[in-house]
């Protein structure tokens, strides 16, 4: 009987062994597959932000120039003719419009002053485009210069951006908090609203593709985000990214 | 005659200018260049009342450009003709010393305007331009820092009032109808704040502006 007993829990200490050799070789399996996604998946990010920053490139070098010299010609016909022709007027300030779009494009192509002056100075540029368009009272407070690595600031602009974005599009807000500090490194980015909306639209838009975005690109970056709904103090979401 | 060189990298651009400039019989375009460090040697080169100058160019950018002008020869006014509204080009642009800041799409009326102002001795700036640098104060600002920097830096009321429209882009004759008080007046203000908080000119003056957050 003693015998039985000992067969049978070496048996089951070998299959838990066993088990337990097998559960690591999976976790270990599993972390590799996520690093090589996560490493796949930055690498496609990367290229799509390299056409965006060429697309942008390209129209400040091409169609900028020829919009800017067509309205000065057009400019010189009018002084020189000086035929106050209403079609002439109609057509400059259509080239004049045509200017304004394009800088918005490039703009949003990729921010031009990011390589430059950085993350912050671009979400200034960013933030004060938004609160002209929507009206929004935005306040954004950045404790300190970020530092960060230059390759990930575009990765963190579009977090960022996209964030602010939803809390413009997906709730019935007035006043948008952004809040951005640096802890040794740590980037701790807290966006809030006062969305009084009982049910909560934000908090269920969770697998719309623009919350997926922030998610896939806030792991990219090895980093989590959780958002939060309350009835009474609005919407939520706090994004930790290390070393970024 | 007022002789301008033209300092962009996109040639389509520069000969629209270069056409629209000699629309006025007191321009004279006698240069070209396609970067910043071209512009310098022909600036160097040459004798040159203004340039006008793209900020994005290769080899050495606008800013950089205007900076090494204006130590080498300070006479040279600086016009950045640009795409880009941004405050943090704005405010570089600034403390490279430049004379005027006004966007690609502007009506060549404003171009005329500007070369005309910025050679008579103002500085010249885009109603967007000055808009963000007029926020800029706005956030800043608070009647007590006004009163406040005209004590430490012993300003009278006057000037302070001049050196907040001056941020705000306007021009001494713009000053003067403003405050309604003569042309020759505003210009005395101005050369007294420019003795007084020991600078060189208005872009000094504005940065300084910027710095201490002057606007009630």
């Amino acid at each position: 009987m003693v015998e039985i007993s000992i067969w049978l829990f070496a048996a089951a200490f070998v299959i838990a062994i066993t088990i337990g050799f097998f559960s690591a070789r999976l976790y270990f399996k599993k972390r590799d597959i996520q690093n090589e996604n996560r490493q796949e998946y930055r690498v496609l990010i990367d290229s799509f932000e390299d056409s965006q920053k060429y697309l942008s490139e390209k129209l400040h070098d091409t169609v900028g120039p020829l919009l800017a010299a067509a309205k000065m010609k057009l400019e010189v016909v009018q002084l020189k003719t000086k035929i106050n022709e209403p079609n002439v007027k109609d057509a400059l300030q259509k080239i004049q419009e045509a200017g304004t779009q394009l800088r918005d494009l490039i703009q949003e192509l990729h921010p031009v002053e990011i390589e430059t002056y950085g993350l912050k100075a671009s979400l200034n540029v960013f933030i004060g485009k938004l609160r002209e368009s929507t009206g929004l009272n935005i306040n954004f407070h950045c404790s300190q210069q970020i530092k960060t690595d230059k390759s990930n600031d575009i990765l963190l602009f579009r977090i960022i951006s996209q964030a602010v974005k939803n809390s413009a599009s997906k709730t019935d807000c007035r006043n948008v908090d952004l809040v951005i500090h640096q802890v040794n490194g740590t980037i701790n980015i807290l966006l809030t609203d006062d969305s009084r909306e009982s049910a909560g639209r934000y908090t269920d838009s969770y697998k719309d593709k623009e919350f997926i975005k922030i998610r896939k690109l806030t792991d990219t970056l090895g980093g989590r985000f959780r958002m939060k709904h309350t009835a009474d103090s609005g919407n939520s979401l706090q994004i930790i990214i290390p070393g970024a | 005659m007022i002789k301008i060189l033209l300092a962009d990298d996109h040639a389509v651009l520069r000969e629209g200018l270069k056409v629209a400039i000699e629309m006025e019989p007191e321009l004279e375009v006698i240069g070209e260049a396609e970067n910043g460090l071209e512009a310098l040697e022909m600036c160097c080169a040459a004798s040159i009342d203004l340039v006008i100058m793209d900020i994005k160019m290769p080899v050495m950018d606008g800013i950089q450009a205007s900076k090494k002008i204006k130590e080498k020869m300070p006479g040279i006014k600086i016009l950045l003709l640009t795409m880009y509204d941004n405050k943090e080009f704005i405010i570089d642009a600034l403390s490279a010393g430049i004379d005027g800041y006004i966007l690609k799409m502007s009506d060549m009326q404003k171009v005329y305007k500007a070369i005309y102002s910025i050679i008579s001795g103002d500085h010249y700036f885009d109603v967007e331009v000055s808009k963000l640098i007029s926020e800029d104060f706005l956030k800043k600002s608070s009647a007590q820092n006004f009163r406040g920097i005209g004590t430490v830096y012993n300003l009278t009321e006057r000037e302070l009032e001049v050196l907040k429209l001056l941020g705000r882009g306007y021009t001494s004759s713009e000053i003067a109808k403003e405050l309604q008080i003569s042309y020759y007046t505003v210009r005395n203000h101005r050369s007294n704040l420019l003795t007084k908080l020991n600078m060189k000119n208005s872009a000094e003056l504005i940065m300084f502006a910027l710095r201490e957050g002057i606007i009630n």
